[in-house]
């Protein structure tokens, strides 16, 4: 199974109270770029380990900027 | 215990000199020890500067007392080499009853601050510190010229219940290009250990008591206004504060008494002799009585300022009046609920400008 875009956005709209944010959400640009913030990350790192069953460790989720960061790591730990 | 610094500190003495931290360690959540006190001063110093209002903080020997006899309650992110890299904590406060405990102190060193580390502090605290401590509730109060420790606020379970209007002077938070109004906090509250109560709410906030209390999950009774008076002779029970720092003064009114309009009197001339440019009153709504203290405050221009859930053990409600309002406009507040309640203590604070003359 490949995790998606989408799939990743809707951890994220799940996880994330402010929807108005989340409905203008780019995969390409930085999630800090675009309204999201320091307590918002964390929240998405633990809500996409729990989705995808994978170990997410707090250092490797601080490198995860954007959607598709969070695309690739979950797709190559799910490979 | 007796510890010794591990740095050869003094440990009654005031930390006057902030600690090297390595950047880039690993550090774990962790309850507070004893050794970690000297690193949480030095973190008060980096972050606060020498001037944060409680000096428990920068002297060890106190907040290793204060831990120990469970007026705090420290989490800290420690590095392997034991420096202190973040804290956050549960601790007595302002609250009447004092299994009421506040959540906060929430810090993080700047070299840190693109790490988890708050986040995991803020689980702890919400989780295991929870759940080992046991209290009948947490409440916390949050800045409103950002919104970040709203939405941390919220994370840990909590639940926003009241405005508190201009509590902070703007000198303690002042950046540059915002309001110069002081800052207002929302208060939050969670339920830990319930018991079936009944409280009385006056008839004028029935409707946002009734919202407030709504997602909060406790097992309340609504009881009619009643506007009980006290008998006659009976004492006013309450307690006041003045906080110097922030310029603000507090009662708590336990049970009102017959002279409560002469008290209330009195702290008025006692605040107004000290420019105090907020007065809160909480005032216990446990009895009917409740409800005509909160009829006499708003015949003294005093407006509604939510619910303060296990206030007294039993729950609350907050009146205050200002020498100045803020603008509404510039409080930040993030959550739909908490807007609903800046909405209804603006809409309070309008009409009360009507049922009350002002100051002279």
């Amino acid at each position: 199974m490949k995790v998606t875009a989408e799939g990743i956005l809707a951890v994220i709209k799940e996880s994330i109270e402010d929807q108005e944010v989340v409905a203008k959400l780019k995969a390409d640009v930085p999630l800090l770029q675009q309204g999201l913030d320091s307590i918002d990350m964390p929240v998405i790192a633990v809500a996409t380990e729990k989705k995808f069953g994978v170990n997410l460790s707090d250092a490797q989720a601080t490198k995860l900027k954007t959607v598709n960061d969070f695309v690739a790591f979950v797709n190559q730990k799910l490979s | 215990m007796e510890y010794a610094g591990p740095k050869g500190q003094n440990l009654s003495m005031r930390v006057e000199r902030k600690l090297s931290v390595d950047p880039e360690q690993t550090f774990v959540i962790d309850r507070f020890r004893a050794e970690d006190a000297p690193g949480i001063a030095s973190l008060y110093l980096a972050v606060y500067g020498p001037a944060y209002p409680f000096d428990t903080y920068y002297i060890p020997e106190k907040l290793i007392e204060a831990n120990r006899c469970g007026d705090i309650h420290s989490v800290v992110a420690r590095t392997p080499k034991g420096d202190i890299v973040a804290h956050g904590a549960m601790y007595k406060s302002a609250p009447h009853y004092n299994n009421l405990l506040e959540i906060g102190q929430y810090l993080v060193l700047k070299e840190y601050r693109t790490t988890f580390a708050a986040f995991r502090i803020n689980e702890y605290v919400a989780g295991e510190l929870l759940r080992q401590v046991c209290p009948d509730g947490i409440f916390g109060e949050a800045v409103c010229n950002h919104i970040i420790t709203q939405k941390s606020t919220r994370l840990a379970g909590l639940s926003e219940t009241a405005l508190e209007m201009g509590l902070m002077p703007r000198e303690v938070y002042i950046k540059e290009n915002e309001s110069a109004d002081r800052i207002s906090c929302i208060m939050f509250f969670r339920s830990w250990k319930d018991r079936p109560r009944e409280i009385f709410i006056p008839d004028a906030y029935r409707e946002q008591a009734a919202f407030i209390l709504a997602d909060l999950g406790m097992d309340l009774t609504l009881g009619p206004e009643g506007r009980t008076a006290p008998r006659r002779g009976t004492a006013t029970v309450m307690d006041t504060v003045f906080i110097e720092f922030a310029g603000v003064g507090r009662i708590n009114l336990v049970a009102l008494g017959t002279d409560f309009p002469a008290r209330l009197s009195a702290f008025e001339a006692d605040m107004e002799s000290r420019n105090a440019a907020v007065r809160q009153v909480f005032v216990n709504l446990s009895d009917p009585s409740g409800t005509t203290a909160v009829q006499i405050l708003r015949e003294r221009g005093y407006f509604f300022g939510g619910l303060v859930p296990r206030w007294f053990d039993t729950d609350g409600i907050l009146m205050q009046k200002l020498l100045k309002l803020p603008d509404f406009s510039t409080i930040r507040l993030h959550s739909k609920k908490a807007k609903t309640i800046g909405e209804m203590v603006a809409a309070d604070a309008r009409n009360c400008a009507g049922r009350a003359a002002p100051e002279t």
